[in-house]
């Protein structure tokens, strides 16, 4: 071991260390923990089944059941979609490339089997609910860290894990809107930073939503939510919830970039 | 001589209670004084509801439904704000509507939601791609973008009649405030809980309060007012709005009805007695009684609502009168030279049983409300009733000991000739009514028999209504508002009915969803034209129609339900996903339960219930009858703000009835019982029931409708007037046994009780009139006509009760 491997580990131990000391000197810098989220492997060329859970206010559930394909193209993601259940919306498929870059609007595509045609859905935001479900589309890709203004606010303990508490503010009005969010905190485990719990805190009045991720798997020393829990509240009340399960994930699969496109997606799988 | 003695030791009782009272004065005013605290105390933790809701108990089917379709569709009571403008496809003023929403959105407290030409829902096609966007989300600048932008709008259904009106020259930012309350600031990091799919232990969810409703209302219209301008002309409007305003009203009123009563009641007492102590002790006896059953009413959770707003006044005009009798028979017998606490007691002692009964009566009456379904018509009754019993109460508790404690002195003035004078010309007075109506009682009963004749045939002329908008001043800018936006937006008020197919996805079936849009568009058709007419009708086949046609590039013909039934279900996947959430206002997640709206003008509630009977039998008729493919779970369920006038019209009819007739059942009976004597004691309700008929008799011929204060006046009337009949016959009876002559047992029974009669029957009446200086109509309306009747059934207790003793007694009988 040189020296400055040495010397990089102590820094790193003693930043990790430093919260827990009763002097409290240094805090832990908030973007730098995210820093560490963005640079985390989160596994690419994924294919999983998805089934997702929605909830509603009165405990009615309803269960819809995806095949996901989906891959890196630099920052952005690419990803196709096609349903399997229910049974009177089988075969409807959705792409999308959701852009990195803010300035950007995403693409999405839709394939509705009995109408025999593709349609491209001019989305404005990123707010918008996913699949009808709690998540947004922002909440399924990863947040550009220059966006936000970073907080620690506290360490704490989930399932056993340490964590950080980070509030994320956006950096301008825009980004505000984009995202739909005044303000986030972001549970980040601090052995492997991953966020498990987040707290989104919306524009729209008393609304609020909380994600946790109720199911880590290691899939080939990748770290992967394979089922998260979300709630949309307003005013403490639950107005909606859904669960995403993914199973039979599979990463660094063969899918090339030609495979998502408009043409496969009308062919289907 | 049973009865003799009977009343002997009834006297004996009241004497001695009140012998009681003076002894430990002290301590009977200490715990007066920590009741009266206690009392004010709990006044502040009184709610104040004017909603429609606030119209029915809490467990009214109506109002369960009602609030069951509020939690899974949201309110149907929006706010609109509407306004005018011969421009409104310019920059300048988009722009001045966008900052006007944007204020609002940040503005409002308790908004759940806010729509506008600036967020509208926009779907359309365009090529091969499909918009689902907010319409002003690319702000137009040039005269190209507005020119297609207008075109846009007003061809768009959704639009049409909601956000803009078919001139093109009203549009509307609506409103909908959240259907519960916010409970604090919560701790952002408890949000999580263990389990999801636990149900949370969360406490009851609360409504939306009526106060809360309030500051949502005035933050719109503070807001709205700044914008107000030359070419944009703004109008508030809405349900919640009109609520609003009553209760404003309503504040107003009940303070100007306290001042004025507490004046002219002190005016009269001053008059009659001429002493600061029978002024003020008197005013202290009914004041104090307001606030002890206002605190009575705080305590039990009883809300102030609309009706309620009589009570204060009701209770000073109505409890004095116990006073007076009291007070007028201490300072005769002062005069007569017995000393003050002796004169005291020997008051109370006479006066005592005819107090119980006549507070009997009155409360009897006024309990006659305690079923109305009309909540606080019920909650009005229960409370005058022990309002009436707490002024009996502080009559026998509190006046005794503060009478006994106050300087009372005979004036010398009082023994003079003027005043004896004075007391003459009342006593020839009361003397000539006493000969006349005996000597005529033929021509007096035969005008009488007239009168109410004329007035039974004016009662089936008598006719119900619920419109609170007409109980505001008919220039007030909420009146207008309504009438413009009823004009220009065609409705304000919404029937909803809901369609619950009892099956998932039971709203794919392109049948019942045909089955909606041919029923909807037959019952615009065949109201088109009337007063109440069909401006607007919204169900989830609005969205269906809209995405159909946008994904077939905007074409008109394809503004229709999916030939291919299988395509809904998807469409409606695509809808999902674009990011609006408009379906949850109109079907519930499991695409089971559907609302269909109808939007109509604001009108008489009596009008609504014929229509709530149509629509909802059309489409049982549909849909449960017709068994439509083959689903026998499918029911069909009426609601909305419109169903609730509705219920609220029936309430009150359900109620007038119901009220009268236990009304004059009680008080019957009380006379029977007190008279001793059924024949005399049926008689004896003559003179009070023929005032009454005949008042609602005009109100008939004059076509003024009874609404849920004017349909009071009978009860509210029959437990008052009925006191003067009992003063009067329990005297008559008395000076009948000694002399067995008509002519001078009416006599001396009027020359005993008539002034006192005169000054509480003008007291009472004034107490009434007093409700004509209200800002509202319905309750001049109410104060008319119970002042009124109080006057005439004093004249017939002067007049008519002689006369029909005239008739009906036999001189040679032994009473």
């Amino acid at each position: 071991m040189n020296t400055i491997k040495l010397l990089q580990s102590v820094v790193v131990t003693t930043a990790l260390l430093l919260p827990f000391s009763d002097v409290s000197a240094e805090p832990v810098d908030g973007r730098w923990i995210m820093e560490q989220v963005d640079a985390r492997d989160d596994g690419d060329n994924m294919i999983a089944d998805s089934v997702m859970i929605l909830i509603d206010k009165n405990g009615n559930e309803r269960l819809r059941e995806m095949k996901i394909f989906s891959k890196d193209k630099g920052k952005d993601t690419l990803r196709m979609q096609f349903f399997h259940a229910p049974a009177d919306v089988k075969d409807t498929g959705f792409l999308t490339y959701d852009y990195y870059s803010g300035e950007k609007d995403d693409d999405q595509w839709l394939y509705l089997p009995d109408l025999r045609k593709t349609k491209r859905i001019a989305t404005s935001d990123k707010s918008s609910a996913f699949m009808g479900s709690d998540f947004s589309y922002a909440d399924m890709t990863r947040r550009v860290v220059d966006e936000w203004n970073y907080k620690v606010l506290k360490e704490d303990e989930v399932d056993g894990q340490k964590v950080w508490l980070v509030e994320a503010v956006p950096v301008t009005r825009a980004v505000e809107d984009r995202y739909g969010y005044k303000k986030s905190i972001l549970f980040v485990r601090q052995d492997i930073f991953i966020e498990v719990r987040a707290i989104h805190v919306l524009q729209e009045a008393q609304k609020v939503k909380y994600m946790e991720v109720k199911q880590l798997e290691q899939i080939d020393g990748i770290w992967v939510a394979t089922e998260r829990w979300i709630k949309t509240t307003r005013s403490k009340r639950t107005l909606h919830r859904t669960k995403l399960i993914w199973d039979n994930v599979r990463l660094n699969q063969d899918l090339e970039e030609s495979f998502f496109t408009v043409r496969q997606l009308e062919k289907g799988i | 001589m049973d009865k003799r003695r009977l009343q002997k030791k009834l006297e004996g009782i009241f004497g001695a209670l009140t012998a009681l009272v003076i002894r430990f004065r002290i301590l009977v005013l200490l715990v007066l004084l920590i009741t009266v605290v206690l009392a004010i105390s709990q006044i502040k933790t009184l709610k104040i509801d004017t909603s429609n809701e606030g119209f029915l108990h809490e467990d009214d089917p109506i109002l369960t439904t009602y609030n069951g379709f509020r939690d899974q569709f949201g309110r149907d009571d929006m706010t609109a704000i509407a306004i005018h403008s011969d421009n409104i496809f310019t920059v300048e003023f988009l722009q001045k509507l966008q900052k006007l929403h944007n204020e609002l959105k940040e503005n409002v407290p308790h908004l759940w939601d806010i729509t506008s030409l600036v967020n509208a829902r926009n779907t359309r096609g365009q090529g091969d791609v499909l918009h689902v966007d907010d319409l002003l989300v690319d702000f137009p600048h040039t005269d190209k973008e507005l020119a297609r932008l207008k075109e846009l709008v007003m061809n768009n259904q959704f639009y049409r009649n909601m956000l803009i009106s078919e001139d093109g020259k009203m549009t509307a930012i609506v409103v909908e405030s959240a259907v519960y309350a916010v409970k604090g600031e919560s701790d952002l990091l408890s949000g999580f809980d263990e389990d999801l799919t636990k149900s949370e232990q969360i406490e009851e969810p609360e409504y939306l309060s009526d106060e809360e409703s309030t500051k949502t209302v005035e933050a719109i219209k503070e807001i709205a007012r700044t914008y107000d301008s030359e070419d944009f002309r703004v109008y508030v409007a809405g349900t919640q709005v009109i609520t609003q305003t009553l209760k404003t009203f309503m504040m107003r009123d009940m303070k100007r009805f306290m001042k004025l009563s507490i004046l002219t009641i002190g005016i009269c007492l001053f008059v009659m007695f001429r002493r600061v102590g029978g002024v003020v002790l008197p005013l202290l006896v009914v004041g104090l009684t307001v606030v002890t059953t206002l605190g009575i009413m705080a305590a039990s959770g009883a809300t102030f609502k609309l009706p309620t707003i009589i009570l204060p006044s009701f209770l000073l005009a109505v409890g004095v009168g116990d006073s007076v009798h009291v007070l007028a028979l201490t300072f005769l017998n002062m005069r007569h030279g017995i000393t003050k606490n002796k004169a005291i007691v020997e008051a109370f002692s006479h006066a005592g049983f005819a107090l119980v009964m006549t507070t009997m009566t009155t409360a009897a009456g006024l309990a006659s409300f305690s079923m109305a379904k009309v909540a606080p018509i019920a909650d009005l009754g229960i409370f005058c009733s022990v309002g009436v019993v707490i002024a009996l109460i502080y009559t026998f508790a509190f006046l005794p000991a503060a009478l006994s404690l106050w300087p009372l002195k005979v004036r010398s003035s009082e023994k003079s000739s003027d005043s004896l004078h004075k007391s003459n010309r009342m006593d020839r007075l009361l003397a000539w009514i006493a000969e006349f109506s005996i000597r005529r009682y033929r021509v007096l009963l035969i005008l009488s028999l007239t009168i109410v004749a004329v007035g039974i045939v004016g009662l089936t002329r008598v006719y119900f209504s619920h419109n609170v908008l007409t109980w505001l001043p008919e220039d007030l800018e909420v009146r207008r508002s309504t009438e413009v936006l009823d004009h220009e937006l065609r409705g304000s008020v919404a029937l909803e009915m809901i369609i619950d197919t009892g099956r998932e996805n039971g709203l794919y079936d392109r049948e019942v969803l045909l089955a909606i849009e041919r029923l909807s568009k037959e019952i615009e058709s065949d109201y088109e034209n009337k007063e109440l007419f069909v401006g607007k009708t919204i169900s989830l086949t609005t969205i269906i129609k809209e995405i159909h046609q946008a994904l077939h590039e905007n074409r008109p013909e394809f503004y229709k339900i999916p030939e291919n039934a299988k395509l809904i279900p998807q469409e409606l996947l695509l809808f999902e996903n674009s990011g609006s959430d408009d379906l949850e206002d109109m079907v519930d997640s499991q695409f089971s339960k559907v609302r269909v709206s109808f939007k109509v003008p604001w009108l008489d509630a009596l009008l609504y219930v014929p229509f709530i009977k149509d629509v909802e039998q059309r489409f049982r008729n549909e849909f449960e009858d017709n068994e439509l493919s083959g689903d026998e779970d499918l029911t069909v369920t009426v609601t909305g703000i419109m169903s609730l006038f509705g219920q609220i019209v029936h309430a009150t009819i359900y109620s007038a009835a119901q009220s009268y007739g236990i009304a004059i059942v009680i008080v019957t009976l009380l006379m029977v019982l007190l008279i001793g004597q059924v024949r005399l004691g049926l008689i004896s309700m003559l003179p009070n029931l023929a005032p009454i008929v005949t008042v609602l008799g005009i109100i008939g011929w004059c076509s003024i409708p009874l609404n849920m204060f004017t349909m009071l006046v009978g009860s509210i009337a029959i437990g008052l007037s009925v006191d003067n009949t009992i003063h009067f016959m329990s005297n008559f009876r008395k000076y009948f046994a000694e002399t067995h002559s008509i002519e001078t047992a009416v006599n001396k029974a009027l020359m005993t009780v008539g002034r006192a009669l005169l000054t509480t029957s003008v007291v009472l009446s004034i107490g009434f009139f007093i409700f004509m200086f209200s800002y509202m109509n319905n309750l001049f309306e109410f104060g008319l006509f119970t002042g009124i009747i109080i006057i005439l059934a004093l004249l017939s207790n002067f007049f008519m009760a002689p006369a029909l003793l005239r008739l009906a007694v036999d001189e040679s009988e032994k009473s």
